[in-house]
């Protein structure tokens, strides 16, 4: 069966244009009419006739990506000026080309360059005048910090790589340009830090990204899935972020980032379960508030993940695990419910999840009517009906709150999903049924790698010296090494930068 | 590959299909707070089941329902009182345990048995004897403004912390029933006009109920085992000088401190002898008589209240020693350290335990006069 | 001859000794070592350790001098093909029958004390099928997951330091009541809890490092564990009275019954969670020393491909050990093999290769 779809995708991909060489006309009429065919008669395509040394020409261009402006001041008004001269020394825009292949031409006025020919002459000029319509830079709202840099990327590249090139001003940064989907065209940038990154992660990233093959590409996550280890897996394996800094921080650490034009995200690469509960506030805080912060992320982990399960277990398998002055007053209110645990679980779990959506879908404005028909209504209402105990109603609550204190949105999803299969279990085995259930997800944790690092370090592999930045975060002085799990081409990032400490004792 | 995927889905449904053999919902029990074993004319086993029904609503308060049974054993009665009681009744949420009087004067390990059996009950549950039968205590459903089974509940566990009564669970007491060399003590509790009276000790000899101590005696017993509460309290009557009658004659003071070293000696003749020496810190709670500030005087009455308690205890172990109850473990000790005597005495240890000779001496020091002298 | 991807380091190795030792004897142990040392059951204990510490010894000696030979590959170089495989074969059903053993033991305790009425298949589909999924993995995943699962036995622990609420020192004394040689005797029965170690005849070449720093580790490992039995055994024993040990087959759960904290109780029921943790990875450990010799024979080396049908036949074990009779049966098959396999055999190729090391030389 996917054998057969892949087959039929496959045949339309195959049906590209062909490309063959043809050289520029010298007629000028003949050049445009090609033109004109080879980009269907676009109603956007607009061309003005010009005279240069005493030849007609001709400026082709898409009005609608080029920046009429420059067109104006770069080109034309040079050329009338001179009127005559070489054409290199004249037009005063960074970047012409000379083309004799015609065929290169509709090619280029896609993206966003003009071109100009002239009557009797073989060569045509390419300039790129590309207009940029980019909105301003504006702090990332699905990753807000208190302190801290307020900038996010934006959907223009070039942007983002100037935000990232701005906080590193190192050699060692390297970009790589890409262009993957065959239709779309989308420019992608590979940004890596030589001295840091070890180069075989670098090599299998290039592969991975050379081998994509389809023909759109409009987001990030296609990318994602095309090139991470394990699709099948619950647990996102490439950190998404619009914060440069955070970009910053994990080039610095030998990770890999990939930018893509038109989309603020970046995908850092290979990064483990933990960094996706590290935050760039964890590092503004003092350390001993940061390692509370971060703790209290990683149990509320735990927290959304079991805890329905256990209510579950504990209300249908083992009350007596309660103490005696809590369980009569949960007894008092699970009596009038009529159904059984985990379908009163699962219930509300689902329309949270379906609250949770309008809310995102909805324009602030209305959205707040979500979160009084959520709260209130279906909160109060359903407890008065009988129809949920407020036990469950507390526990799922809870796990909607501890979900969403994860500072990746993907991991705060995944974690709410994981729960599912552990109700199920604890449904049908109580405790040992959740015990199994942990047991899997930290079989499967362990056994995830992505990009050649172990997805669980560093506990799984064990590594003392990393967990200093993992579930607390030790004082930025006693980070002597960088984190082993992207194997850095060098460990050590700072030794004794207290050294001052030692300098005194003279003094007194 | 793709094919065990398949079977473990396959597994999976069917399982989650035929799945929660072992459900045992919250909703569908009646929790048992408290349940009372008496002995029934003919010999047969009577129970007392306390139920605790907590309405809906949290206006209301809770209620409690009261199920008289006759059976043979524990495990019937139990199944005599689910059929006369809708959904089911569960026992893993017991607080407490009474026997009365007559039934503990039988063995009382064949009650217990199911209780030690079955992996839901609660083995945390208090466990008492009550003077004539459990059943009535239990009838009285309210005390004041309390449930009775809240309130046998709290008031054992306030008299544990003042140290009137032993801190015994269900579990705690197993391990002693089964040792030849230990008795167990409980709780007695004594219904005293629609009030419930906890300030002595049972005590127990081979399962079964012997006798009991009086208030001051239980205190003394519990320190004599180094098992102090918070809180440990005598008043005593003072008469150093002249015997003026007097009510600010009496003195109240708490044990502050008590430190206890126990040492089984043998001596010529297969005589054991037990040594025990306490050293009580004291604090003065309450003496009106005052004039504490004279050293005399404190040096006196630490000697007067050092004999006082010395007669005290022996009075207790003179008391325990007629009921046969080895409260303090001496075959334990003897089994432990001096194992070749204990097997000449273990054949009837239980009139040999009357023999042993106790020397219990007792130092009291007042350390502590309160905010006046 | 060893891929990188399944070599672990040494450190791995000693939580992997670890892993595969405690098992579910942990719970039955104070029990079983008091019904014949009595008072001096701890003892029994530390004796048993020492014993396996010469048997590790002993197969170590054996395993280095096939640096990068599992059990299967070195059996058929000292004995020759036909008797070596045979040997092979023998091993692997010993190996078999061990994690049958404990799985059935497993489900016998979870259906005493949790789960009454869930049929037996269940559980052990759920067990197996878990176990499954860990053991077609490489050794490095499987050693990484011992790492890390080995932190239950410190909440363990730290779960039985709890019962020292109400001890009585004096239940362990006269120590020496059943005197020596029942002592002795008592270790014997406590060397089957402690099985599990023979893992190093099978993953010794997956090791990184020199023989000696391996000999530490797995000895490290064996004595950690012996310490925490050895623990665990004391407490049970200063707990409960001589005469209720005898009473209640799994001491350290009952011990636990009783307690509560301000907002748990029934904390037999937190250990006996915990304790799956350990359970299924020494099951796991054996599953990984049968398959290993099964994919040799049967799949060119992937012992991936053994683990379903290795699954299977576990299963089947564990359903007939229902049975009292079969388990007992089981048992005494089991003491047989640890014997013969573990201690008798090992010694006699380990003088049989001395002696053809000496006549070649």
């Amino acid at each position: 069966m996917r054998y057969l779809l892949r087959k039929i995708f496959s045949n339309k991909q195959t049906e590209e244009r062909p490309h063959m060489k043809m050289n520029v006309f010298s007629s000028l009429d003949k050049n445009l009419e090609f033109i004109e065919n080879q980009l269907f008669h676009s109603s956007d395509l607009k061309w003005r006739s010009i005279r240069f040394n005493h030849l007609e020409g001709l400026i082709v261009f898409f009005e609608s990506i080029t920046d009429q402006q420059r067109i104006q001041n770069e080109i034309i008004q040079p050329i009338e000026e001179k009127r005559e001269g070489n054409v290199d020394k004249v037009i005063t825009s960074l970047e012409i080309t000379k083309k004799s292949d015609l065929c290169e031409v509709p090619h280029a006025l896609i993206q966003g360059k003009c071109v100009l020919l002239f009557e009797g002459t073989v060569e045509v000029y390419v300039v790129d005048v590309t207009a940029v319509n980019k909105r301003s830079i504006l702090e990332p709202e699905n990753e807000t910090v208190i302190r801290g840099a307020h900038d996010g990327f934006i959907e223009h590249l070039m942007t983002n790589l100037f935000l990232v090139r701005k906080r590193l001003m190192n050699p060692n940064l390297v970009v790589r340009y890409y262009q993957i989907g065959k239709a779309t065209n989308t420019k992608l940038a590979l940004l890596y830090m030589q001295d840091l990154a070890n180069p075989d992660l670098v090599k299998e990233v290039d592969h991975r990204i050379n081998s994509i093959s389809m023909d759109t590409i409009f987001s990030p996550g296609f990318i994602a899935e095309f090139i991470e280890d394990n699709p099948y897996s619950l647990f996102p394996q490439i950190l998404y972020t619009e914060r440069p800094d955070r970009v910053v921080a994990h080039l610095m650490e030998g990770r890999v980032t990939i930018l893509s034009d038109g989309d603020p995200s970046a995908l850092i690469l290979p990064v483990t379960f933990f960094s996706f509960y590290q935050s760039p506030d964890d590092y503004h805080r003092k350390w001993l508030v940061g390692s509370f912060i971060r703790l209290l992320r990683l149990m509320s982990f735990i927290i959304a993940s079991i805890i329905p399960a256990l209510y579950i277990a504990i209300i249908g398998f083992h009350p007596e695990i309660l103490p005696e002055n809590l369980i009569f007053s949960v007894k008092s209110s699970i009596d009038r419910v009529p159904f059984p645990p985990i379908v009163e679980a699962l219930i509300m779990q689902i329309t949270l999840e379906v609250l949770r959506e309008a809310g995102v879908r909805l324009p602030s404005r209305v959205g707040q009517t979500i979160g009084i028909v959520g709260g209130l209504v279906i909160g109060e209402s359903v407890v008065r009906a009988g129809l949920i105990s407020y036990p469950m109603v507390i526990v799922i609550a809870l796990t909607a709150i501890s979900s969403f204190v994860a500072p990746s949105n993907e991991i705060s999803l995944s974690t709410r999903l994981l729960g599912f299969p552990l109700m199920i279990l604890s449904a049908m085995f109580g405790l040992i049924g959740i015990m199994f259930g942990l047991l899997f997800i930290l079989i499967h944790l362990c056994k995830l790698e992505s990009f050649g690092t172990a997805y669980f370090a560093p506990i799984m592999p064990l590594r003392m010296k990393d967990l200093k930045d993992t579930f607390i975060r030790f004082p930025i002085w006693s980070l002597n090494q960088r984190p082993h799990d992207p194997h850095p081409k060098r460990l050590n990032q700072e030794r004794n930068s207290r050294e001052w400490e030692q300098d005194d004792p003279g003094k007194e | 590959m793709k094919r065990i995927y398949c079977l473990c889905a396959v597994i999976f449904i069917l399982l989650f299909m035929t799945g929660c053999w072992d459900q045992d919902l919250l909703k569908n029990a009646r929790l048992i707070f408290g349940e009372g074993f008496d002995l029934a004319p003919n010999g047969k086993l009577q129970s007392t089941f306390l139920i605790r029904d907590v309405p809906a609503s949290e206006q209301q308060s809770p209620k409690n329902d009261i199920i008289f049974t006759v059976g043979n054993t524990t495990r019937e009665t139990r199944d005599h009182a689910d059929d006369q009681i809708s959904r089911h009744l569960r026992g893993y949420k017991n607080r407490i345990i009474l026997i009365g009087e007559e039934m503990a004067k039988q063995d009382i390990y064949p009650i217990l048995d199911f209780f030690y059996r079955d992996p839901k009950s609660a083995l945390n549950a208090r466990i008492g004897v009550t003077k004539g039968k459990a059943a009535d205590i239990f009838s009285l459903k309210k005390v004041g403004n309390v449930l009775i089974g809240e309130e046998i509940d709290e008031l054992i566990k306030s008299k544990e912390e003042t140290t009137t009564v032993p801190k015994v669970t269900v579990e705690k007491i197993y391990p002693i029933m089964m040792d030849p060399g230990e008795d167990f003590v409980l709780p007695y509790l004594v219904e005293k006009r629609g009030r419930v009276d906890v300030s002595s000790i049972a005590m127990f000899h081979n399962h079964q109920f012997t006798g009991v101590l009086t208030p001051d005696e239980s205190i003394m017993y519990l320190l004599l085992k180094d098992q102090k509460g918070k809180v440990t309290r005598f008043t005593r009557k003072i008469n150093i000088r002249n015997g003026h009658q007097n009510s600010n004659d009496f003195l109240t003071f708490n044990v502050d401190k008590s430190e206890q070293k126990m040492k089984v000696l043998i001596q010529s003749g297969n005589q054991i002898t037990v040594k025990l020496d306490l050293k009580w810190k004291v604090n003065i709670i309450e003496y009106p008589k005052d004039r504490l500030n004279e050293k005399k005087m404190v040096t006196q009455l630490n000697q007067y209240l050092s004999k006082e308690m010395t007669d005290l205890a022996k009075d207790t172990l003179k008391k325990m020693q007629k009921a046969r109850c080895d409260g303090l473990g001496i075959g334990r000790q003897l089994m432990a350290f001096h194992p070749r005597i204990w097997k000449t005495q273990k054949e009837g240890w239980d009139s040999n335990y009357q023999k042993v000779h106790f020397a219990p001496v007792i130092q009291v020091e007042i350390t502590k006069k309160g905010i006046i002298n | 001859m060893i891929p990188e991807k399944s070599r672990i380091s040494q450190g791995q190795f000693m939580f992997v000794v670890v892993q595969s030792q405690v098992g579910v004897g942990i719970l039955s142990l104070p029990n079983k070592v008091q019904a014949s040392a009595k008072g001096g059951g701890w003892i029994s204990v530390l004796i048993a350790g020492l014993a396996i510490q010469v048997i590790i010894l002993i197969l170590w000696a054996l395993c280095k001098q096939f640096p990068s030979d599992t059990i299967y590959s070195f059996l058929p170089k000292i004995t020759g093909k036909y008797l070596g495989n045979l040997l092979s074969f023998a091993y692997i059903s010993y190996f078999l029958l061990s994690a049958g053993t404990v799985l059935a033991k497993f489900a016998d305790v979870v259906e005493r004390w949790i789960l009454q009425e869930t049929p037996r298949w269940a559980l052990l589909i759920l067990s197996l099928l878990t176990c499954m999924y860990l053991a077609m993995e490489n050794l490095r995943v499987i050693a990484r997951l011992f790492v890390i699962s080995s932190l239950t036995i410190i909440v363990m622990l730290v779960l039985t330091l709890m019962g020292y609420v109400n001890v009585n020192f004096s239940y362990i004394f006269p120590i020496t009541e059943a005197g020596w040689g029942k002592i002795v005797k008592g270790a014997t029965e406590a060397l089957f809890p402690l099985v599990g170690y023979e893992i190093i005849l099978v993953i010794y070449p997956f090791v990184e490092g020199k023989s000696g720093g391996k000999l530490k580790a797995a000895s490290l490992g064996n004595m950690l564990i012996t310490l925490f039995y050895a623990f665990e055994v004391f407490t049970c024993l200063i707990i409960f009275s001589p005469a209720v040990m005898s009473e209640v087959p799994e001491p350290l759960l009952y011990m636990l019954k009783g307690f509560s904290f301000q907002l748990i109780q029934r904390i037999d029921l937190i250990f006996l969670s915990v304790w799956v943790f350990v359970v299924s990875t020494a099951m796991v450990a054996w599953i990984y020393m049968a398959t290993v010799g099964l994919g040799r024979f049967f799949h060119r080396g992937e012992h991936k491909k053994a683990v379903p049908y290795a699954m299977f036949i576990l299963f089947i074990l564990a359903m007939m050990a229902q049975e009292p009779s079969i388990s007992d049966f089981f048992d005494r098959m089991l003491k047989i093999g640890h014997y013969t396999f573990v201690v008798g055999l090992p010694l006699i190729l380990l003088c049989f290769t001395y002696l053809i090391r000496k006549r070649r030389t």
